[in-house]
């Protein structure tokens, strides 16, 4: 069962082999490059070559991609009008003041302003899919045993990992029973259905607790949780391949700073 | 060490809101017996057995593991669970962390084992499983009979003396049921004391040593299954059903049949007690050879070539490492479960076959097959077969 | 309501991580405290947040068309006060964002202030003082979750204004932009929260009042009154 989670598309990746190491070092690296750069260019030069990345290396089905993609969709649009319309500045284009007091326009500046910030998401959001898509989660506990997280936070999350997969099959199993009744056939019948749903999924976590609890009890629990041994060791191959597109992409960035070139930046 | 490893003595319990569940329940386990509590839902199997390990505390009566009684104090509790290994129904419920390898290991690692002792412990326990190479698999992509053989080696990395599974074959297909059986009957072959509890009265008849039947808390009837299990009005009120193979041999006895006094537990009992008693005669034609071959000793190159030279030979694999090695060298495998009884039958039909085995399965081959010949008078040869 | 990865600049970004690590630190102290004393709430606390990731997933039966999530928030502060709650948030946003996409690396920071800190914040103080009273249970859950919501909203909105102020009328304008925006998803998913969550008691007291009782989210007699009334 799939429920659509990303982890069991990273399970099985491409990259799943390499070090959960330079695959954190290539997702955080290119987020951090995405919000410095002052203009679209690296944004977009991480956006192309991580999605191809993800595609090419990966090997994720394009499909499943490209709806990643429009995920954040509904927020960009909405967010990106509103900076388009707050931010001031150059030439303007368009000008409205829906209430005394608010002058809303669209000007040259601005829309520079909103492509910018549209495409420093694109690229964080596509270094985002890279470390989900490429690394499961069960590598990244090992990651954070080794960077000191504290133990505590680590025993919950890997808990909650468990339990989610425990109880998201429960789930699937009343939604369907509820569709296969026409329980979301109106809005208040839509809103009911989905109450007892949740109610019901509340109940079952509460039952999963318990019986959790006693498995542990019956296998001497005192408060430890093994952790996975070792991680996949970092080769020299992926290191090197990632610190050239580190490197790269920095260097995108300083020679398009203002100044060094007079293009592109805003 | 004490012959009887488990005891219960009158023991009696009530849940919380009042329905009686046990009412005065004696009986006691040996070591090294295979035994079957079989019931109705709501006969009080489960709860009996949670008692076991000192998650229910019974109101009255006593219980004794290794000849000394219960105690429910922390340490106790917790020796008490080393010793006694509890699979629960669903193997869901029962595997609490991310990846295999760290669920097995939970155990271990509560009981204190240094790091090198918990990775030895888990992938001897993960091997004798069948298992070896899913340290790093989250449960949920594992099958139910995966997630069941996990939940089996999370408590044998506590190296237990007595196992309790409660309905082991409860949530699993038919391949996954007989995969679990053999796993406990190589357990019980390594030395392991076994009690389940089921209401299928055909997974109990073949395997137990006895058999305890439930009903409504109380004890029935406790045998050896062919009896337990021969009483039709006694099975009736424990609300279960008589075995087919059983109910086939009383039929026969009906009809005045000549019968050995020994029930058939298995297909290739049945066989041979309906040629004696139809009186097929003396056996016409030779007996098939069955051949024996250790996987552990024998290399991949010497066993495909001994293959190659014999044709039409039927091919059992007895146990997980004998599983896994027909796997890997791509051997196209006839029989999985009941493999020695299956050649046997093949025997008597003229027909040879090679059972693929490994370590002290392959003698319980040749005791099996000398014994067979001695009750049934009919010798049956074995062969081993050797290489580098 | 998610920020997405990217969308906050650099500074920012930071800005809102340095602010929420009292917070975190907070509600991970209090978090040992109650490990400590209890055991067994490991489990409780790793299904719960399993419940509240899970619920987050769900497709809201939605009005305007577009998807909306439940965000849990006003629950889980019920369930645990806001001190746990930011750290179970922690934890639960980070599953969002791997294993959903929803919301990102860089700006969890953020995201934890308004649905792990503020929303929780907000919803407790109304739980508090509605929990004795004579407001029936249903009303509390409802106005608890919409105030979460509805405070978690105005936060993000917040932020994003911080970030983005107008040219004309600074962050103030930018605000009232963003929040006029953002209104047409999130004050309907608040209210449909509120009303999910208020029919979800309704389930558990009807199906199973124990659990109710043995989280003392309520008081008993109130408990019994909304069994008997509904």
């Amino acid at each position: 069962m799939d429920h659509g989670y990303l982890e069991n598309v990273a399970q099985e990746n491409g990259l799943v082999n390499v070090s959960p190491y330079v695959k954190l070092a290539v997702g955080l690296g290119a987020i951090l490059l995405s919000l410095v750069s002052p203009n679209w260019i690296t944004p977009l030069f991480l956006t192309l070559t991580l999605g191809g990345a993800i595609l090419l290396l990966a090997r994720i089905d394009p499909g499943l991609y490209a709806r990643l993609l429009l995920a954040p969709l509904s927020f960009a649009v909405f967010s990106v009008t509103a900076v388009i319309l707050v931010t001031g500045g150059g030439e303007v284009f368009w000008a409205w003041q829906p209430v005394p007091g608010v002058a809303l326009s669209v000007t040259s500046r601005s829309v520079l302003q909103g492509m910018l910030v549209f495409s420093r998401m694109l690229g964080g959001m596509s270094a985002l899919f890279f470390i989900a898509l490429t690394t499961p989660l069960t590598e990244l506990f090992m990651v954070m045993r080794q960077c000191r997280f504290p133990t505590t936070l680590l025993n919950l999350a890997m808990m909650v990992y468990r339990s989610i997969f425990i109880l998201a099959d429960q789930v699937d199993q009343v939604m369907s029973a509820q569709r296969m009744r026409l329980g979301y056939s109106s809005p208040r019948e839509a809103v009911q259905s989905f109450g007892m749903l949740c109610g019901a999924a509340f109940i079952a976590s509460w039952e999963a607790g318990e019986d959790l609890l006693r498995a542990m009890d019956a296998r001497c629990y005192a408060g430890r949780f093994a952790m996975l041994s070792e991680s996949q060791p970092v080769e020299a191959g992926p290191l090197a391949a990632a610190t050239a597109y580190l490197l790269v992409g920095s260097g995108l960035l300083l020679a398009t700073l203002p100044g060094a070139l007079s293009w592109g930046g805003v | 060490m004490s012959r009887i490893i488990l005891e219960a003595r009158d023991v009696r319990y009530r849940y919380p809101g009042g329905v009686h569940a046990i009412r005065g329940i004696s009986f006691h386990v040996r070591r090294g017996e295979k035994v079957a509590l079989v019931g109705p839902n709501g006969a009080g199997k489960s709860t009996l057995l949670l008692m076991f390990n000192g998650m229910l505390r019974p109101d009255a009566g006593t219980l004794l593991f290794d000849n000394q009684p219960l105690r429910y104090d922390a340490a106790s509790l917790r020796e008490l669970r080393r010793r006694v290994g509890f699979v629960f129904q669903h193997p869901d419920r029962q595997i609490i962390a991310p990846t295999v390898y760290q669920d097995v290991a939970f155990g271990p690692v509560n009981l204190g084992f240094g790091t090198d002792r918990v990775r030895q412990v888990v992938r001897d326990a993960l091997r004798n499983v069948g298992l070896a190479g899913f340290e790093r698999r989250p449960p949920h992509q594992l099958s139910a009979g995966e997630k069941k053989r996990v939940a089996i080696a999370g408590v044998l990395a506590m190296d237990p003396d007595l196992l309790v599974l409660d309905e082991p074959t409860s949530s699993l297909d038919p391949a996954g049921s007989e995969d679990t059986m053999e796993l406990l009957e190589e357990l019980h072959q390594a030395g392991k004391t076994i009690i389940i509890s089921t209401h299928d009265v055909e997974l109990a008849y073949p395997w137990a040593d006895r058999a305890i039947l439930l009903r409504q808390g109380e004890i029935l009837q406790e045998d050896i299954p062919e009896v337990a299990f021969g009483d039709p009005d006694l099975v009736r009120r424990a609300r279960l059903s008589v075995p087919v193979l059983l109910e086939l041999y009383q039929e026969l006895a009906r009809r005045g049949l000549p019968l050995p006094e020994k029930r058939p537990k298995t297909a290739l009992d049945m066989i041979h007690l309906i040629d004696q008693a139809f009186s097929r005669g003396a056996r016409t034609g030779t007996c098939g050879t069955i051949h024996v071959c250790d996987v552990d000793s024998t290399g991949p190159e010497a066993l495909s070539r001994w293959l190659s030279s014999r044709d039409g030979l039927w091919i059992g694999a007895m146990g997980t490492r004998a599983k896994q090695r027909a796997a890997e060298e791509q051997i196209a495998v006839d029989f999985t479960y009941g493999v020695i009884d299956k050649c046997l039958l093949r025997a008597l039909g003229g027909e040879s076959s090679l059972i693929l085995t490994a370590g002290g399965m392959v003698q319980r081959v040749e005791v099996r097959v000398s014994a067979f010949a001695e009750e049934w008078g009919t010798p049956i040869p074995v062969e081993e077969v050797k290489g580098p | 309501m998610h920020i997405m990865e990217g969308f906050l600049p650099l500074e920012w970004c930071i800005a809102w991580w340095v602010l929420a690590l009292p917070f975190l630190g907070w509600g991970f102290f209090r978090l040992r405290r109650v490990l400590d004393a209890d055991r067994e709430a490991l489990p409780l606390l790793g299904v719960t947040g399993a419940f509240i990731f899970i619920l987050s997933s769900l497709k809201l039966p939605s009005v305007t068309g577009s998807s909306s999530h439940p965000t849990g928030t006003g629950l889980s502060s019920i369930c645990f006060g806001p001190g746990i709650t930011s750290v179970v948030c922690l934890v639960v946003l980070l599953f969002q964002s791997l294993f959903l996409a929803h919301g990102g690396l860089s700006v969890l920071g953020a995201n934890i202030i308004s649905m792990g800190v503020v929303g929780p914040m907000a919803g407790y103080l109304v739980y508090r003082a509605l929990r004795d009273s004579r407001v029936n249970v249903y009303m509390t859950v409802f106005l608890v979750c919409a105030v979460a919501d509805i405070c978690t909203y105005v936060t993000t909105s917040l932020e994003l204004a911080l970030a983005y102020p107008a040219a004309v009328g600074g962050v103030a304008t930018s605000l009232g932009v963003f929040l006029g925006i953002f209104a047409v998803t999130q004050v309907p998913l608040a209210i449909v929260e509120g009303i999910v969550l208020a029919l979800v008691f309704k389930y558990i007291i009807q199906l199973k009042p124990e659990i109710l009782f043995r989280l003392r989210i309520f008081p008993e007699r109130a408990i019994t009154e909304a069994r008997g009334g509904a």
